[in-house]
């Protein structure tokens, strides 16, 4: 019955886990880089010394740095657009949002490797009930009759099943192939969504009701990156994840390696870019979204259903966690792990902070900044110290430009 | 007028008297308990001998023999004492400051480890150079009567202004003197003569103090660039440090051994325990199951926690912490009045500093080890937890909080661990995180104000 020697709260068990690959996301000692697994490190050239033994700057090494700050600089962008809008328009600074970001990892992963004998099921059911809420929600504006509704649902759900069904019998083999991903990444981004929608009801828009004030929703926010943390140990285990790929050679652009994963992350970052700016540039939803941002009393009493709209800013940032999580896995070496998503949280905080709260083309520019900050500044402090950079861009912003680059002001 | 034999009735007097003055005594304990502050302390006790009761029953199943049950329960009890300090730290930072601190741990870890440093690199050698030189035992003496005086004269101040209020000044000044003096000379008897054990206990004091320092002076590096923003600006900032000071502590093998930690810190309580006849003697006579070493941690852990306590309970009421609590509540008004709010937050980071880094020395003391693991942010969001459980804005909170979320939880985790024999692997740790978050969640939603924090004094959740 002796009490174990550290009587402490140990619910993080990884305590010394070292996440092979993960050296920009969690500094660990260092470790010598396999071949082929990390980009950054995949084939220094000859003499370069092991990162973090020497602190020597060598700086042939910072045209690959810089593409690799791009490349986490997308991560950091698609997650940080989500964060920036809840900051901006529910008040709410997230400290759950890392743990989201990697929920999305995780939730992809359920279906790409656990669940992947049911993915054709899942993706049916999921299509079916995307499209009923799809319905629902522009059904909200028209006020349509209950029976209306009943029978858009009825003939719009069975035909998105098919088209998902469709969609996942084209996939052979086992693994998880490109097809699957774009699948599996669909389906997270629906269950990041719901699980975002069910928060806001469950706690946000009570919290928001009582007025509660910016230090208590923080604390809650707490609470929820505590319950996503440990719930995804609890379901998934502390070790490492992976998606089922074979680990491909990098090719080489100019003498600088990107992976098909890199490659893929900045052509998604491009295509949420404009996505967006289309999004909230043309949309009617878009634009009370910007509206809410400015002034949300304003946009209220300018006949704007704050309430619908809370739910699409949620629903937006469910679907860019989810992306930017299968994205961060992929460039990861399709390694995930549940810490992860806590050491993205500085980053997230510093690039939102700095592109202005509120304003998601801000957050997109200060994650390419915050991006290609920690991964050059890794040539002089080490790599396992890029955080720091994260942190002294936070602490400059804070102390010359608080309201951010782009002021606070959406677009 | 007076009858011839008055000692009937006087005596009568004088019992009658004496009488009331035993049942007055008798009925203090329960005078404490009435009034607003007597609920409290009513629900803190309850709390506690609830937690203590669940926790002496589940150690007693499958235990061999009530010594066991008895020195598990003390082993609970420093942890308790050890983890309200923690949260009494924050409470002065949070509660009372309203600073969002959320690399608290940071100033635990660094105190801690400033201290492992200096013993791991130069202890031994330092020692023995202390014990071979008399210039340099002066220096260690001077240093270890100037810590004592400082430590004492708070205290000695507020026993003066309670117990005579009325006194003149020049007497207070001087009874405060005399207690310092006191205390110095006391602690310096300690110290002698200076051979090598006490030259090393003086190693380790010496990195108490230095890391005490250094606390201090990362409550300076925390306030330069966020203070003066907004509390969720300083929560971020707090947490990023905090994790990069983790990241130091694993990366710097060659200072800090890595995740090796430091071992074989040398222990000044365990030493003294051990060797000092008069203790051992005194725990045999209290119940031979005790042993020494525990029981004069919780001693010293204790002392500490009442230490701490009573002197924030002062401070809050002081004239400090009523500005304080006005910042709190709206920096403009106060900064109108004219009061330096940035300063008056500094003095809560500096002082609510203190006390976690003293914990945190103790934390380290416990065990004579230092690793990375302990001082983690898991430490940090659960004494939040406890903190908002107890109660905010509240002193007494810390000790139902830390109890409840700091002993209770992961006990009752440790004990549910059988589970993983039947293929539960990776459901109760996680879980008791899980729950953690939980209870915080619902505490912020339901009960903001904890157990016995103040309604009026609340910071959020109207």
């Amino acid at each position: 019955m002796r009490r174990a020697p550290r009587s402490l709260p140990d619910t993080a068990a990884p305590r010394k886990r070292r996440v092979p690959g993960a050296r920009w996301i969690r500094p660990v000692a260092p470790a010598p880089p396999a071949a082929g697994a990390w980009p950054a490190s995949a084939a220094p050239p000859a003499g370069s010394p092991p990162a973090g033994v020497s602190r020597v700057a060598d700086l042939s090494l910072l045209p690959q740095l810089l593409v690799n700050g791009l490349v986490i600089g997308s991560i950091l962008a698609i997650a940080g657009i989500g964060l920036s809008l809840v900051y901006g328009i529910l008040k709410l600074a997230n400290f759950a949002h890392g743990d989201l970001v990697i929920l999305g990892a995780f939730l992809a992963f359920l279906f790409a490797v656990p669940l992947s004998g049911a993915l054709e099921a899942s993706g049916a059911a999921v299509g079916a009930s995307l499209l009923a809420f799809l319905l629902l929600d522009l059904l909200w504006l028209k006020r349509l009759g209950l029976g209306e509704r009943l029978v858009l649902l009825a003939l719009g759900a069975p035909l998105v099943a098919l088209g998902a069904f469709l969609v996942a019998g084209g996939r052979g083999g086992t693994g998880t192939t490109d097809l699957v991903l774009v699948q599996v990444t669909l389906l997270s981004a629906v269950f990041s969504v719901a699980a975002l929608l069910a928060m806001d009801r469950l706690m946000w828009r009570p919290l928001r009701r009582k007025q509660a004030t910016l230090l208590s929703l923080v604390i809650v926010s707490i609470g929820v990156s505590l319950v996503v943390r440990n719930g995804l140990q609890m379901a998934f285990g502390t070790g490492n994840r992976s998606f089922d790929r074979p680990t491909a050679v990098s090719p080489e652009v100019f003498g600088v390696l990107i992976s098909e994963a890199q490659q893929a992350a900045l052509v998604a970052t491009v295509v949420v870019f404009l996505a967006v700016h289309l999004f909230l540039s043309r949309t009617r939803t878009g634009k009370a979204m910007r509206a809410m941002a400015d002034n949300l009393e304003l946009a209220r009493i300018s006949g704007v259903d704050v309430n619908r709209e809370v739910m699409h800013v949620w629903v937006l940032c469910g679907l860019l966690t989810a992306l930017s999580g299968v994205l961060l896995a992929l460039i990861n070496n399709n390694v995930m792990h549940v810490n992860m998503g806590l050491a993205l949280l500085l980053p997230l905080f510093a690039s939102v902070i700095l592109g202005g709260i509120g304003s998601p083309y801000g957050a997109m520019a200060g994650g390419f900044v915050v991006g290609i900050a920690m991964k050059t500044a890794g040539l002089w402090i080490g790599t396992r110290y890029e955080v720091a950079a994260a942190l002294i861009v936070l602490i400059a912003v804070l102390l010359l430009r608080p309201q951010g680059i782009f002021g606070g002001r959406v677009a | 007028m007076r009858p011839p034999d008055a000692a009937g009735p006087r005596l009568l007097a004088a019992g009658r008297s004496i009488a009331s003055g035993a049942a007055a005594l008798l009925r203090w304990p329960l005078r404490l308990f009435e009034g607003r502050e007597g609920r409290e302390w009513r629900t803190v006790v309850l709390t506690l001998l609830i937690v203590f009761a669940l926790m002496a029953a589940l150690g007693s199943v499958g235990a061999v023999s009530t010594g066991v049950v008895v020195n598990f329960l003390v082993g609970l009890a420093i942890t308790a004492c050890i983890f309200s300090l923690l949260a009494l730290g924050l409470q002065v930072q949070f509660g009372h400051g309203g600073i969002l601190n959320f690399g608290l741990i940071a100033f635990a870890g660094l105190a801690a480890y400033v201290m492992g440093i200096l013993w791991r690199h130069a202890g031994r050698g330092l020692a023995d150079a202390i014990a071979a030189d008399a210039a340099l035992q002066a220096a260690v003496l001077a240093v270890v009567a100037a810590a004592a005086a400082v430590f004492a004269a708070p205290v000695a101040g507020l026993a003066v202004e309670r117990f005579r209020p009325r006194a003149p000044t020049r007497l207070k000044r001087l009874a405060v003197l005399a207690a310092a003096g006191a205390a110095a000379a006391s602690a310096v008897s300690l110290f002698l003569p200076l051979g090598v054990t006490q030259s090393r206990d003086a190693v380790i004091l010496l990195g108490i103090l230095l890391g005490i320092g250094a606390a201090v002076g990362l409550a300076f590096v925390f306030a330069m660039p966020a203070i003066r923003l907004r509390e969720d600006y300083l929560a971020i900032v707090t947490l990023g440090a905090a994790e990069l000071l983790e990241a130091f502590y694993r990366n710097e093998i060659w200072l800090t051994g890595g995740t090796e930690g430091i071992l074989n810190l040398h222990n000044p309580i365990t030493e003294r325990a051990l060797s000092n006849d008069a203790w051992q003697g005194f725990v045999d006579a209290l119940d031979p199951n005790l042993r020494a070493v525990p029981l004069a941690q919780l001693l010293i852990a204790f002392l500490l926690v009442l230490y701490f306590f009573l002197l924030f309970e002062a401070l809050i009421r002081s004239p400090w912490g009523r500005v304080l609590r006005a910042i709190r509540e709206d920096d403009t008004v106060a900064s109108a009045m004219g009061k330096d709010v940035n300063r008056f937050r500094l003095q809560a980071l500096v002082l609510g500093g203190i006390a976690i880094a003293v914990a945190g020395i103790l934390i380290a003391l416990r065990t004579s080890t230092i690793f990375p693991g302990t001082y983690e942010r898991q430490l940090t969001f659960s004494t939040w937890v406890a903190l908002v459980v107890g109660g905010v804005a509240n002193n007494k909170g810390v000790f139902a909080g830390a109890a409840i979320v700091l002993v209770a939880l992961p006990e009752l985790a440790r004990n549910l661990r059988v589970l993983e024999e039947f293929g539960l692997q990776n459901i109760v740790g996680p879980g008791q995180g899980v729950a953690a978050g939980l209870i915080l969640i619902l505490f912020m939603m339901y009960r903001p104000h904890g157990l016995v924090g103040r309604k009026e004094e609340l910071l959020f959740g109207r």
